[in-house]
């Protein structure tokens, strides 16, 4: 009885759907107005991450050399975090210090790995994987901030770390988010 | 001339080529005009619906992951703006209603198809709320399987099941005047 309710539903929804699908037509110059709107609209790009972009930076001594302890410690907090599995590793430090953030994720049947995030436009950067395979990372200098990123296995499918929260972006993808800064510790 | 796919023309806009984005318009405009209208029950609010999302898709072109499917990505920012503009115009008024003898009262929603099959489905449609009408728009206009609806609104296959079950239901007891139960 119920199935044959539901193929009366199924049949009932595809005679209106035909219905439904008759041309639309669109109202007089609406392509020609959306696309003046879109000429007037900055074109988009593929955004530079902004440790690629050209910049000069002031240091006094002092600033210096704690910006190449900072750098150092964490380099050596990186490779502790790969040994843990999927979570990067992640101290912290003065808010101005630039971390070296080792993104892994163990996935032995995938052929390849990228990361995309938002510290690199999503513009997906290949991860490397270790000689015994399954492992893939990656390192990548992030200042204190929030993050949001996801791994791209096999060039189709997105991860979020399931090591940390995740969120959903406007469009439905999910992300997780890494909050690098000075008052957490991971 | 085979025509270029969506993702090499989405690749050539990110690398500087304005002109690709006007064929991804051409392609796309007419199909996601026919949803909005069919879920917004009104042209010159769907025209909105679409002018916004393309402008959306365009500026944020950047975070469209997988580039061949710019078309369900497309959609699902059409999808975004009619939730919007619907969920802007109940707390405005109650633009679609669910009472027999208003709806009675209630003039048609696009002047052309007054009175015609499409014009007696659209008004029907009309008094679906709008995850009903969403889901049965999605599942019967578009064509879509449950998999990929559930992709497009995030909502499990078995709740999508029964929106439109219940969008059926509802809209067989609008138009034929019968029940099932």
């Amino acid at each position: 009885m119920t199935d044959r309710i539901e193929r009366d539903d199924e049949g009932f929804g595809a005679r209106l759907g035909a219905t439904l699908r008759a041309s639309e037509p669109l109202p007089t110059g609406a392509e020609a107005r959306l696309l003046a709107t879109l000429a007037a609209t900055p074109r988009p790009s593929r955004p530079v991450p902004w440790w690629r972009r050209p910049r000069t930076i002031h240091l006094s001594p002092i600033g210096g050399l704690a910006l190449a302890a900072g750098f150092a410690g964490l380099m050596v907090l990186g490779t502790l975090g790969a040994s843990r599995g999927a979570a990067p590793a992640v101290a912290a430090a003065a808010p101005d210090t630039v971390h070296l953030v080792r993104f892994v994720l163990v996935n032995p049947g995938a052929r390849q790995v990228a990361l995309a995030g938002d510290f690199n436009g999503w513009q997906a950067e290949a991860l490397t994987p270790t000689a015994s395979g399954g492992v893939w990372s990656v390192a990548l200098p992030l200042r204190a901030g929030r993050y949001e990123y996801a791994f791209v296995v096999d060039g189709e499918r997105w991860l979020a770390d399931p090591a940390l929260p995740s969120t959903r972006d406007e469009f439905g993808g999910e992300h997780s988010v890494l909050h690098l800064g000075v008052d957490r510790v991971m | 001339m085979t025509a270029r796919p969506d993702g090499t023309l989405v690749q050539a806009v990110l690398a500087g080529d304005g002109d690709a984005f006007a064929a991804l318009v051409h392609r796309h405009q007419v199909p996601m005009f026919r949803y909005a209208v069919r879920m917004c029950g009104d042209r010159d609010d769907a025209d909105d619906v679409v002018q916004s999302a393309f402008v959306r898709a365009y500026r944020n072109l950047a975070q469209c992951r997988e580039m061949d499917r710019f078309a369900s990505w497309l959609r699902q920012i059409v999808m975004n703006e009619c939730r919007t503009l619907l969920a802007t115009r109940s707390r405005r008024s109650r633009w679609f209603v669910a009472d027999e003898a208003v709806l009675a009262a209630t003039p048609a929603p696009a002047e052309s198809t007054e009175g015609t099959a499409l014009g007696r489905i659209e008004r029907a449609l009309g008094t679906l709320t709008p995850d009903l009408r969403e889901a049965f728009l999605l599942k019967h206009m578009e064509e879509l399987s449950y998999e990929e609806m559930a992709e497009l609104t995030g909502a499990g296959v078995s709740a999508l099941k029964m929106r439109v079950k219940r969008a059926c239901e509802q809209l067989r007891e609008r138009l034929e005047g019968r029940r099932d139960d």
